[in-house]
């Protein structure tokens, strides 16, 4: 199958620290790659080059062809682990803001989420509870029709009425053509959704693979071997 | 850019009218105390500006001055967000060049401080003509009665160039040091270093600006677009000096355009917009 994204030898340092250290990845079209690790094992910092707002030190990264930039960002759907929309919006205003910038939006498809996630288009961003900004987030970001779905940390620090929402959301609007890559470390909640994971740890891929057939050869769940790996 | 430009408005305007609204309050406070000192003056009888008429009067001033240095530091200070705050992933993410960012605030930029100026102007304008009366029409127009129209005109818009140049060069610096500052410390916000690096930037610029004026003392007459080198002002309206200025008011009315030094501001405008649109798009790291 076709891959989306590549990664060659992708390094990127601060100072004499390796978030990442030399990763080589390819993500197939149409899958949904779990990117699985503790806090600090570079998952986030590897989201960030992939979306074009951050440098690699060394390597090379791939976007359906591309290197990071504005080509790519138009295909790129983005939830960043944080409230990135403007302070001042009204949650209409950020339907409109996203209908303006991208062609791929989906109006009638963002109203849909608005309703199911109970979010009310007059509220105010500022006013929104943190569940209600992730909800809020990742209506925007499912209601592009973009090649590639990139969420950091969808459920991380929302309450279980929300993260079922939230994962309900992503299961029914996920379009078999576009490819999504999912970071977390709260893996029993989404190991169900994966196609393939990724574990990485201190900014290396220490195991990769099909989820389905890493559950048979190991005779266990994604997250009991998330465990093993992380827990020593 | 179109798009960004409508957000960046939507985004601020409120402040804005806010700083606007002090402006005018204040502005209304000068101008109704000098009425009531021009009224003193005339009747030479009657207590003059009470200690707490002086101290609106004094307030005021300083309110509207406070207003202009708040209103830049917020218009600035809403691009030096997109790299520090969270809203940089949304501004960063979105297909758009950096050019075409800097574009948007650098016209936003321009479209508040024109807004800011005008009201200001306009309302003390209509201010003064309803508390006074169209009296000061005429005084200014037996001030300049005795220069042509032609070289009044040509005075406006030398000074309007020659400013406007100015102004975008100096936001162009500012956004550049603010991004100089992010690129060159990655992930520490050290407040105040980007303004060490304008202060630096512009001293330096300044100082080449004044070498290639003087280098080149070639001036443009707006009037009557002829060119003419410092020492033709010289000799005909007894400037004794001239070098190294960007704008000149000769002795004969005329306004002369330094070419040369002008140019060289432009180049530096368009190098550093460059230079930072490229810094945003390709150099940030979030």
């Amino acid at each position: 199958m076709e891959n989306i994204i590549e990664i060659r030898d992708l390094t990127k340092s601060y100072f004499t620290k390796k978030a990442l250290d030399n990763i080589n990845l390819n993500v197939e079209k149409g899958k949904v790659v779990g990117v699985l690790g503790p806090n600090g094992s570079g998952k986030t910092t590897l989201i960030k080059i992939l979306t074009g707002i951050l440098r690699e030190t060394k390597g090379e990264v791939l976007i359906d062809g591309n290197s990071p930039g504005v080509a790519t960002k138009a295909i790129v759907s983005y939830l960043p682990d944080r409230n990135f929309l403007y302070n001042w919006m009204s949650i209409q205003d950020a339907v409109d803001f996203f209908k303006d910038f991208y062609g791929d939006f989906d109006e009638n498809k963002a109203y849909e989420l608005l309703d199911f996630m109970k979010l009310n288009r007059s509220m105010k961003v500022n006013e929104l509870s943190k569940g209600m900004v992730e909800k809020l987030n990742l209506t925007l970001v499912l209601s592009r029709n973009a090649k590639i779905y990139v969420l950091d940390e969808p459920i991380a620090g929302v309450d279980p009425v929300a993260r079922d929402q939230i994962l309900d959301a992503i299961i029914g609007n996920f379009n078999e053509s576009s490819t999504m890559l999912i970071t977390t470390h709260l893996v029993r909640d989404m190991e169900n959704i994966f196609d393939d994971v990724v574990f990485l740890k201190e900014g290396k891929v220490l195991l990769e693979g099909n989820a389905e057939a890493l559950r048979e050869d190991r005779g266990t769940q994604i997250d009991d071997l998330y465990k093993e790996v992380f827990g020593e | 850019m179109r798009k960004l430009i409508k957000y960046e408005i939507k985004g601020s305007y409120k402040f804005i009218l806010g700083i606007i609204a002090i402006v005018l309050i204040a502005s209304t406070i000068i101008q109704l105390n000098v009425l009531k000192e021009i009224k003193n003056d005339i009747r030479i009888s009657g207590p003059s500006m009470s200690i707490f008429e002086g101290f609106m009067f004094a307030l005021s001033i300083l309110v509207i001055f406070g207003a202009f240095l708040v209103a830049f530091f917020h218009i600035i200070g809403s691009f030096r967000k997109e790299l520090y705050e969270d809203r940089g992933y949304l501004t960063f993410t979105l297909p758009l060049s950096g050019n075409r960012i800097l574009g948007a605030k650098l016209i936003v930029a321009n479209i508040w401080f024109l807004a800011l100026g005008t009201s200001t102007l306009v309302f003390n304008v209509i201010l003064t003509t309803i508390l006074h009366g169209t009296k000061w029409i005429e005084t200014i127009r037996k001030i300049f009665g005795v220069i042509e129209p032609n070289i009044i005109y040509s005075i406006i818009i030398s000074s309007l160039v020659v400013t406007t140049i100015s102004f975008i060069l100096t936001l162009v610096l500012v956004y550049l040091s603010i991004t100089l500052s992010r690129v060159s410390v990655k992930n520490k916000r050290i407040g105040g270093l980007w303004f060490i690096v304008f202060i630096i930037l512009n001293g330096i610029l300044g100082f080449i600006t004044v070498k290639v004026s003087t280098l080149f003392p070639y001036f443009l007459n707006l009037n009557n677009f002829s060119i003419v080198h410092n020492y033709d002002i010289y000799s005909f309206t007894g400037i004794t000096s001239g070098l190294g200025q960007l704008l000149l008011y000769g002795g004969d009315f005329n306004s002369y355009i330094n070419i040369f030094g002008n140019l060289f501001q432009i180049a530096i405008a368009v190098l550093g917009f460059m230079g930072t649109g490229y810094l945003i798009e390709k150099k940030i790291d979030l």
